[in-house]
């Protein structure tokens, strides 16, 4: 009984003891006391460390959050990028065949034994043998040996043709042979592909001491049954002895783009039954 | 007692914390740390720790402060004090007992302090102030009840230390006995 009486009046006491305490700091106090000013210099240079931390750490997390977002609008502007390259890609295609059209149509009205205009709708996987595929066929009016045409050249000759389609043998397939003479000095040859998807041709001239050179047109002969005469083949771009040592050889440039054809005129047979 | 010290530096940490971190996040409410240690620390160790610790982080708000001095100390000592009770009773086997004692100590002791200090430093407004007091509280009252847990496992590692110490018989187990 009398620790408990002790005890409350203990308490009773520290209450009583706060509260007088509480009264006397009730009020604004200009003059703070001894361990109030202690803590005060203990914990503030504290706190502004804290705060300079916490303020530094929401600056970080602000410029991690500003690169998030600037890394999605640069992620954006790519793809944006990315899809305006493929439209550029697709203007300049169809400038290409425009352009390629016009030229066709040009050349069409310019020939009298143009036949028909066809599109290349695919080539021949082969390396060594160099053909293509034009997306009309015999139901068209395509026939075999026909000669095909590129603004810029002669292409190569209808090989096969089914209803819807045709294979055209180009220039530069080692089965193609043109008879071809020099422009400038009339020297008669035969020009024909190496294959193996080079771009060049070889004319092989018939006289070992024919005056060719450097930067001479080549155009057909019209000596075979397909080729018409007067259609440009290339350019000499060197001239050498074949390998015997005996002849002439000449290697020739195509007029025509022939890796980059997308459509080309079909002429009429020479000498056929729809010919002109 | 091997956690005397640990208390003291944590009390001072809790109010550094309280007074400079949680004031510069934006938007964030005061989750009353130094009442908190008091509630883990009645919670772990029993009533007389708990009011101890509540006197020494009472005293430290209340010279931090400097205006009604004595009002944190008693009535964080009081949470100390309750908080060792419930704790004795059922701290091991209630879930979520640490958040619900560091919500409703926060709620209570805010309120009989914004009580007090209406009471005795405007008497005549004491009324208006209590009225407009538990909505200004409840953000206080969520915070505390978040970071309860927090300060509850920093007891508890208190604790374990201690326990740890004594059982490998380094010297400082005396402090057993003040655990209550």
């Amino acid at each position: 009984m009398g620790a408990w009486l002790r005890r409350v009046s203990l308490l009773a006491l520290a209450a009583l003891l706060a509260v007088a305490v509480m009264f006397a700091t009730r009020g604004l106090r200009s003059q703070p006391s001894l361990p109030e000013t202690a803590l005060h210099e203990v914990l503030a240079p504290l706190g502004g460390v804290t705060a300079r931390i916490v303020r530094g750490a929401g600056e970080v997390a602000e410029t991690v959050a500003t690169l998030r977002r600037l890394r999605a609008e640069n992620e954006q502007l790519r793809a944006d990028l990315e899809r305006l390259r493929g439209v550029e890609a697709q203007v300049r295609q169809l400038e290409r065949e425009n352009r390629q059209l016009r030229e066709l149509l040009g050349l069409k009205q310019a020939r009298p034994d143009a036949a028909l205009a066809a599109r290349v709708i695919a080539r021949s996987p082969d390396r060594w043998f160099e053909e293509v595929t034009l997306d009309q066929g015999s139901r068209d009016g395509v026939q075999v040996d026909m000669v095909a045409l590129a603004p810029s050249g002669l292409v190569g000759r209808v090989v096969a043709v089914t209803p819807h389609s045709a294979r055209l043998l180009l220039l530069t397939d080692p089965e193609s042979g043109v008879g071809a003479v020099i422009g400038r000095t009339g020297e008669a040859g035969v020009v024909y592909g190496r294959g193996g998807n080079a771009p060049e041709l070889i004319m092989t001239l018939f006289s070992p001491e024919a005056d060719v050179r450097e930067g001479d047109d080549v155009v057909t002969s019209g000596l075979g049954p397909v080729y018409p005469p007067g259609l440009p083949i290339g350019t000499v771009v060197s001239v050498r002895r074949d390998p015997s040592g005996l002849g002439l050889q000449a290697i020739v440039k195509p007029n025509a783009e022939l890796n980059r054809l997308t459509e080309v005129l079909l002429l009429h047979r020479q000498g056929g039954e729809d010919g002109q | 007692m091997k956690s005397r010290g640990a208390f003291v530096v944590a009390a001072f940490a809790a109010l550094l914390l309280e007074v400079s971190f949680f004031p510069h996040l934006p938007g964030a409410p005061q989750p009353h740390l130094p009442l908190l240690l008091a509630c883990g620390a009645g919670l772990v160790f029993g009533p007389r720790q708990g009011a101890r610790v509540g006197l020494l982080a009472g005293l430290l708000v209340d010279a931090w402060i400097g205006r009604l001095v004595g009002s944190a100390a008693l009535l964080y000592t009081g949470a100390g004090w309750l908080a060792g009770h419930l704790g004795r009773s059922f701290y091991r086997d209630v879930p979520g007992l640490s958040p619900a004692t560091g919500a409703a100590a926060t709620f209570l002791v805010e309120t009989l302090r914004g009580f007090l200090a209406g009471l005795i430093t405007r008497p005549e407004a004491g009324a208006a102030v209590m009225a407009g007091w538990p909505g200004v509280l409840v953000p206080d009252t969520v915070a505390a009840a978040i970071m309860a847990p927090v300060v509850f496992r920093l007891v508890l590692w208190f604790e374990r230390r201690e326990r740890a110490a004594r059982q490998y018989g380094t010297g400082v187990g005396a402090g057993a006995a003040g655990l209550g």
